[in-house]
């Protein structure tokens, strides 16, 4: 058993003292996070309040954290002020991911159908009114007016009306879908969970509402980092095992020496900049007294088309 | 720069413009452009016979200087580009255009954007009969686009419309939206006579006095629309004034139920 404590030993020969970013006293590992070409589609979803937009925006976006087990990667880019939506009501962006137009054009119905169709006053609206590509939404769900629903050509834009019990949902026609990137990431190692959870949540903050990107997590953060494969053949992902403290000593560890918890936080975004921008931002939050390191996940850079450096990331803001 | 075509004689004779519009002529030089024949009574002559041009033909933009109140078929059939013109102009401006935008200062007369299909109309003044109407014979009238009037309607406004917006902020004569087959024609005025006769689809909304609908009409529910926001900022895309009575509830009403009541008038309460 006496591998891993060497590993440990080569950690340190490796990251102390040379070339490292630091940040205060938080190390910036010089490691990169890879990230995948993905689709994505961006909704707006508005409601009369504060509460239905937020109970609409929660349902649409559940269960919609990674494409290993969910249909999409789903969540709430920004807020939207009254002015900023067609309907001039208070509203959300909300960015769905999928790893095809196909499979986009499949759940992003389902979920506007099952999701925000049966919230009270709600409206789900195009967020990309420009985009080249488009996948059906009110084009599919009119039929559940049963022949009552009427249909209205304002401008370029197609919009059904469907009668519900508390007046009409309008929902657009089709939707926009664009090429993303999804799977930006970084580590965040902390000396204990309360620490590292802070850490989470400052970096999780210093994104939410910038333009671009989401985070698709419960809380923005993963607990669960994964790697690809598993020794179970029917698992395409399991346990990301070099960030677990617990298993110190049993596998080659991938933390920093004095760190006892790690959390992830994945960053999907409309371009490789946007979401290298919102890493940045959160490494800067994040980083801070009993941070030992930020470090990111990757598969070796054999899987992701976007290979985002985190040291490349502060020297682009030099 | 644009192309300022101002009449030569102040005389009545009706004159045909069919067939020369901004962008059939966009490719012309202003001599060739002079050289084309429009109708001028019961005769044809060149265009140059009875229209003074200055500029340059390839902006297709036309600036139009004087009353063509007799001029008759301009804009028809257009398909891009832009005709302004200062004062009143003919019938069937802008008949079956289906793309371009013609903004007339003064008024408008009969026609007026009769059986269009996309393209924006904007009326500073009055129009005349049939505004975004069906020809005799035909089974659609207007099939897309935006016809906007700031003065009152004529008789028979989008009478068997099919597609597109028609936004009047006076009043409208009879036999408004008669026969309607879809699209949405708002009006702000009085409207006499029984508006939507006969439709079959479409969205009728009527801020003005109220109406008297047939019998045939069916009153429903009283609802804010979520749509209407849309529709206002389509307006206030096209620097329409007129407001869409916002956050009120809407009376709706159902028909005409001898065509299945399938459209609706919208009733500010």
């Amino acid at each position: 058993m006496g591998v891993a404590p060497s590993f440990r030993d080569q950690w340190s020969r490796l990251y102390d003292g040379r070339t490292a970013v630091r940040i205060g006293s938080t190390l910036i590992v010089d490691t990169f996070a890879e990230a995948f070409r993905m689709r994505f589609a961006r909704l707006i979803v508005t409601a009369a309040d504060a509460h239905w937009l937020d109970a609409a925006c929660r349902a649409v976006c559940g269960y919609g954290c990674s494409v290993i087990g969910c249909d999409t990667e789903a969540g709430v880019e920004r807020q939207l002020a009254p002015g900023e939506t067609p309907d001039g009501r208070s509203g959300a962006a909300i960015l769905l991911f999928g790893f095809s137009t196909d499979a986009l054009a499949k759940a992003v119905p389902n979920r506007v159908g099952q999701c925000v169709m049966t919230c009270p006053t709600t409206a789900a609206l195009n967020g990309m009114p420009e985009a080249e590509e488009t996948i059906p939404l009110g084009k599919h769900l009119r039929y559940f007016g049963d022949g009552f629903q009427k249909s209205k050509l304002i401008g370029e834009r197609r919009y059904w009306r469907i009668p519900v019990m508390d007046g009409e949902f309008l929902v657009e026609e089709a939707v926009g879908v664009a090429k993303g990137v999804a799977g930006g990431n970084i580590i965040i190692q902390g000396v204990d969970q309360s620490t590292a959870l802070a850490a989470a949540r400052r970096a999780v903050d210093a994104m939410a509402g910038e333009a671009g990107v989401m985070t698709p997590f419960p809380g923005g953060v993963v607990r669960s980092g994964s790697k690809v494969g598993s020794r179970y053949q029917q698992l395409r992902a399991s346990t990301n095992d070099a960030f677990c403290p617990t298993l110190i000593g049993r596998v080659q560890t991938e933390l920093a020496a004095d760190a006892r918890c790690a959390y992830e936080i994945v960053i999907n975004g409309i371009d490789e900049p946007t979401v290298a921008g919102a890493m940045r931002m959160a490494i800067e939050a994040a980083a801070g007294e009993g941070i030992p390191a930020i470090s990111a996940g990757n598969y070796g850079g054999k899987l992701g088309k976007f290979h985002i450096g985190l040291r490349g990331l502060f020297d682009a803001a030099k | 720069m644009p192309l300022t075509l101002t009449l030569r004689a102040a005389d009545c004779t009706p004159l045909d413009f069919r067939g020369v519009t901004p962008d059939a002529v966009r490719g012309m030089t202003l001599a060739e452009l002079l050289r084309q024949r429009v109708r001028c009574g019961n005769r044809a002559l060149a265009l140059g016979n009875v229209v003074e041009a200055a500029g340059d033909p390839a902006d297709a933009l036309w600036r139009l200087e004087g009353d063509w109140s007799h001029v008759h078929h301009l804009g028809e059939g257009m398909a891009a580009g832009e005709i302004v013109a200062a004062e009143s102009i003919g019938r069937h401006a802008g008949a079956a255009m289906r793309g371009g935008s013609i903004t007339i200062a003064g008024e408008a007369g009969d026609w007026l954007g009769a059986e269009m299909r996309g393209g924006l109309i904007r009326v500073t003044g009055e129009a005349g009969d049939h505004a975004g109407g069906a020809y005799p014979g035909s089974h659609r009238g207007m099939r897309g686009g935006v016809l906007l009037i700031d003065g009152h309607a004529g008789a028979w406004l989008g009478e068997r419309m099919r597609r597109g917006l028609i936004a009047v902020s006076g009043d409208a004569g009879v036999g408004l939206a008669a026969e309607m087959l879809a699209g949405t024609v708002l009006l702000w005025g009085s409207c006499q006579g029984a508006p939507g006769v006969g439709m079959r689809r479409g969205t009728l909304g009527l801020f003005g006095p109220p109406p008297e609908l047939l019998t045939t009409f069916v009153s429903g529910g009283e609802n804010p629309l979520p749509m209407w926001p849309l529709l206002q900022q389509e307006l206030r895309r096209h620097g329409f004034a007129a407001e869409i009575p916002q956050g009120a509830a809407m009376r709706i009403v159902h028909g005409d139920s001898l065509h299945g009541a399938r459209g609706e008038v919208l009733l500010a309460r």
